[in-house]
C-alpha cells in the first residue's frame, strides 16, 4: 500500500472536511443573511455573509397581530410547543411500554404486530391526509391541538416501537432475572433496571417524536384553518404568498423555529452514549 | 433458612420438548447440595424452576414445607447468583448490593450497615463506589455473591457461578464459598458441570443425566459406590477406566487381562460380559494381588508428583495414574503390565449400565 506521510493525509482530510462543511453551511448562511437583511435591501449575490444588519424581520414576525389585534406569534409558538411536547410524551410512553412487551413477552400476534407497524411507515403522510381529515372532522377535532397530537403520535409510535424494541433486545435478560430474584416486580424492574439502561434509545425516540411534530407541515396545513390554531411551520408558509414572498420574514421564522430543536439536541446529546450495559454480564 | 423438597418435578416446554422428569429431592435445612451433570442434562433448568424463573409443569416444589409452585420469585425469598454475574451496570457496587433491600423498603441506614457487613465478609469494602465495568471478573463475581447474601434469604441458588473465572481464581473462590457456607449456615443449591467443584463443595451431590436424577449421595458415597456406569465415569478425575470382560470361574478375563472376581460376586449369576471399572489411581506398575492388564503405552503425561500413562489394552484406552519414579523409561510403544489394586474393580451390567451389587456387599 502506498502510504502518504501523515501530514499530507491530515491536510487532505481536513481540506475535504472543510469543503463538506462549506457545502453544508452555505444555505444556512444564506438564510441568516436573508433574515438579517430588510426586504427592500435584498440582492441576489453569491456572497453568503450579511451586508447589512437589521432585526426588523424578526421584529415584524414576532410582533405580528391579526385583524382583531391578537398577538399571533405567541399563539403559534405555544401551539407548536404544546403539540410537540404532547406528541413526545404520548409517543414515548406508548412506544416504550409497547416495545418492552414486544421484546420480552410471547403473545399471539407479536410478529404480525411488528410487521403492521412497519407497513404503516411505508405510506407517505399525504396519502393519509384525506381519511384523517374525515376522521378528525367526525370527531370534532379539526383545528384542535388534541387532534393534531393524536395524528402525530400515530406516526411517531411505530418508529419509536421499532427503535425501542431493538434496544430492549440488546439488554441481557439475566439482568431482569437478577432483579426478579432480588424481589422486584415487573414495574420496578422496568423503571429501575430497564429504562435507565435504555436511556440513549429513550433520548433518540423522544427527539424523533418532538421533531416529527415540531417540523411537520402538510398535515398541519390540512387540518388547521383558524389562524390562531396554526403551528409555526404553517404560519411561516403564509409569508410565501401568491403575489409576493417575504423572504426576509420567512428566513427569520426559519431560524426561530430551528433554535429550540438545536437547543434540545445540545441538551440531550450527552445522553447519546453507547456502552451503558458494559460490565453487567459476562459470557 | 429452609429446606427444599422436590416431588416428581418435571419440565415439558410448550413445543413438547421434555427436559426433566420425575425429580425427587430433599435438600435439608443448611445443606450444601450440588446439582451436577453434563451440559444439557437439565440442571440449570431445575435450578431456575426452584428460583421461579421457569414454570413447573409437573410435580410439586416446597420450601420450608409450603408448596410454592405458583409463587412468583420475589415471594419465594431466595437469592440467586448467575453465571454471567448479572450486575446492574448503571449502579455502583453499593447500589447493586443494596438493591434488594431497597425494594423491600428497608431503612437507608440499615441497608448501609448490611451492605458494609457483606462487603467486609467478601473484602469488597474498597470497591463499594465503583461501577461493575470498573471491576475484574473475580471482583464482579464477589459482588454478585455479596448482592445475594446482603438480604439473608432462606436459600441461595448458584448457577455455575465460577465458570467464567480462570483456574486459579476458581480454586480460591471455591474455598471462599465453602467458608461462606459455614459462616452463614444457609441452605445452598449449586449447579455446575465441573465434578471437582461438586466434590469439593457439596454436602451431597445430585447427579443428573438426560433430565433424570441418577444418584444422590455424599461425595465419598458417589465416588466409592456409584450406582451406575454413568455416575462412575462422571464423578472422579481423571475418569474411571472401563473394560469389557468375561467372567470365567474365579476371574474376569479378556485379551491380556485377568482380574480376580470380587469375593461377593463369586457364585453369583453374571451376564456373559460385564463392564469392569477401575479408577486411574487404582492402577500401578508394581505387582499386586488385584489382577493385571497388559497394555501398550500411547502417551506419558507428567503432571508433577505423579504421571498419567495413557495406554491401550487391545482397542480399549486405559489411563493409569502412577508415581513418577515408577514410570521412568516409559514412552510411546512400550509394552507395560498394569496392576490393579486389590478389590478395586467395580462391576456394571453392560445392558443397563447399572452397578452389579451382590448379597453381602459389592
Amino acid at each position: 500500500m502506498n502510504r502518504k506521510p501523515t501530514w499530507v493525509r491530515a491536510v487532505l482530510l481536513n481540506l475535504a472536511l472543510v469543503a463538506a462543511c462549506l457545502v453544508t453551511l452555505y444555505p444556512v448562511l444564506w438564510v441568516v443573511k436573508m433574515a438579517l437583511t430588510p426586504s427592500q435591501a435584498f440582492s441576489l449575490s453569491a456572497n453568503p455573509f450579511p451586508e447589512t444588519f437589521s432585526l426588523s424581520n424578526f421584529h415584524d414576525l414576532v410582533t405580528a397581530t391579526d385583524l382583531a389585534g391578537r398577538w399571533l406569534f405567541g399563539r403559534w409558538l405555544l401551539n407548536s410547543i404544546v403539540i410537540a411536547t404532547a406528541t413526545t410524551a404520548l409517543g414515548v410512553t406508548l412506544a416504550t411500554t409497547a416495545a418492552y412487551a414486544f421484546s420480552r413477552f410471547a403473545f399471539p400476534g407479536r410478529q404480525l404486530g411488528m410487521t403492521l407497524f412497519l407497513v404503516t411507515q411505508m405510506f407517505p403522510g399525504v396519502v393519509m391526509a384525506i381519511p384523517l381529515y374525515l376522521l378528525l372532522d367526525t370527531l370534532g377535532l379539526l383545528d384542535s391541538m388534541i387532534g393534531l397530537t393524536l395524528v402525530y403520535a400515530t406516526t411517531a409510535v411505530p418508529f419509536c416501537v421499532w427503535m425501542m424494541k431493538g434496544y430492549f433486545d440488546t439488554i441481557p435478560k439475566d439482568l431482569e432475572e437478577a432483579a426478579l430474584m432480588d424481589g422486584a416486580g415487573r414495574w420496578t424492574l422496568f423503571t429501575r433496571i430497564v429504562l435507565p439502561l435504555a436511556r440513549p434509545a429513550l433520548v433518540v425516540t423522544a427527539l424523533f417524536s418532538f421533531m416529527t411534530a415540531w417540523n411537520e407541515f402538510i398535515l398541519a396545513a390540512t387540518f388547521l384553518s383558524d389562524e390562531t390554531a396554526f403551528t409555526l411551520p404553517v404560519a411561516l408558509q403564509r409569508y410565501v404568498g401568491d403575489y409576493s414572498t417575504e423572504w426576509g420574514r420567512f428566513a427569520a421564522g426559519a431560524i426561530l423555529v430551528s433554535t429550540p430543536v438545536m437547543a434540545l439536541f445540545f441538551a440531550l446529546q450527552r445522553h447519546l452514549v453507547g456502552g451503558l450495559t458494559a460490565g453487567g454480564v459476562k459470557g | 433458612m429452609a429446606g427444599v423438597t422436590l416431588r416428581g418435578i418435571g419440565k415439558v416446554y410448550d413445543g413438547g420438548v421434555r427436559v426433566l422428569s420425575g425429580i425427587d429431592l430433599d435438600v435439608a435445612d443448611g445443606e450444601f447440595l450440588v446439582l451436577v451433570g453434563p451440559s444439557g442434562c437439565g440442571k440449570s433448568t431445575l435450578l431456575r424452576m426452584i428460583a421461579g424463573l421457569e414454570s413447573i409443569t409437573e410435580g410439586t416444589l416446597s420450601i420450608d414445607g409450603r408448596v410454592v409452585n405458583d409463587v412468583p420469585p420475589k415471594d419465594r425469598d431466595l437469592a440467586m447468583v448467575f453465571q454471567s454475574y448479572a450486575l446492574y451496570p448503571h449502579m455502583t457496587v453499593r447500589e447493586n448490593m443494596g438493591f434488594s433491600l431497597g425494594i423491600r423498603r428497608v431503612a437507608g441506614d440499615v441497608i448501609a450497615a448490611k451492605v458494609d457487613e457483606a462487603a467486609r465478609l467478601l473484602e469488597l469494602t474498597k470497591l463499594l463506589d465503583r461501577l461493575p465495568k470498573e471491576l475484574s471478573g473475580g471482583q464482579r463475581q464477589r459482588v454478585a455473591i455479596g448482592r445475594a447474601i446482603v438480604r439473608r434469604p432462606r436459600v441461595f441458588l448458584f448457577d455455575e457461578p465460577l465458570s467464567n473465572l480462570d483456574a486459579n481464581l476458581r480454586g480460591q473462590m471455591r474455598v471462599e464459598l465453602k467458608t461462606l457456607h459455614r459462616a452463614l449456615g444457609t441452605t445452598m443449591i449449586y449447579v455446575t458441570h465441573d465434578q471437582i467443584e461438586a466434590m469439593t463443595l457439596a454436602d451431597r451431590i445430585c447427579v443428573l443425566e438426560g433430565g433424570h436424577a441418577r444418584q444422590v449421595d455424599t461425595p465419598t458415597g458417589l465416588y466409592g459406590a456409584p450406582d451406575s456406569r454413568f455416575v462412575a465415569s462422571f464423578i472422579g478425575s481423571p475418569p474411571m477406566n472401563f473394560l469389557s470382560l468375561q467372567p470365567q470361574g474365579g476371574t474376569l478375563a479378556g485379551d491380556g487381562v485377568s482380574i480376580p472376581m470380587p469375593g461377593a460376586a463369586r457364585g453369583a449369576t453374571l451376564p456373559a460380559t460385564v463392564d469392569v471399572g477401575l479408577r486411574p489411581h487404582e492402577l500401578g506398575l508394581l505387582p499386586t494381588e488385584g489382577g493385571s492388564i497388559d497394555a501398550v503405552v500411547d502417551v506419558v503425561e507428567t503432571v508433577g508428583w505423579d504421571v498419567h500413562i495413557h495406554a491401550r489394552s487391545g482397542d480399549t484406552p486405559i489411563l493409569a495414574q502412577v508415581d513418577a519414579r515408577q514410570a521412568r523409561g516409559l514412552d510411546h510403544g512400550t509394552a507395560v503390565r498394569l496392576w490393579a489394586a486389590m478389590g478395586a474393580a467395580k462391576l456394571f451390567d453392560p445392558a443397563t449400565g447399572k452397578a452389579l451389587r451382590f448379597e453381602g456387599g459389592a
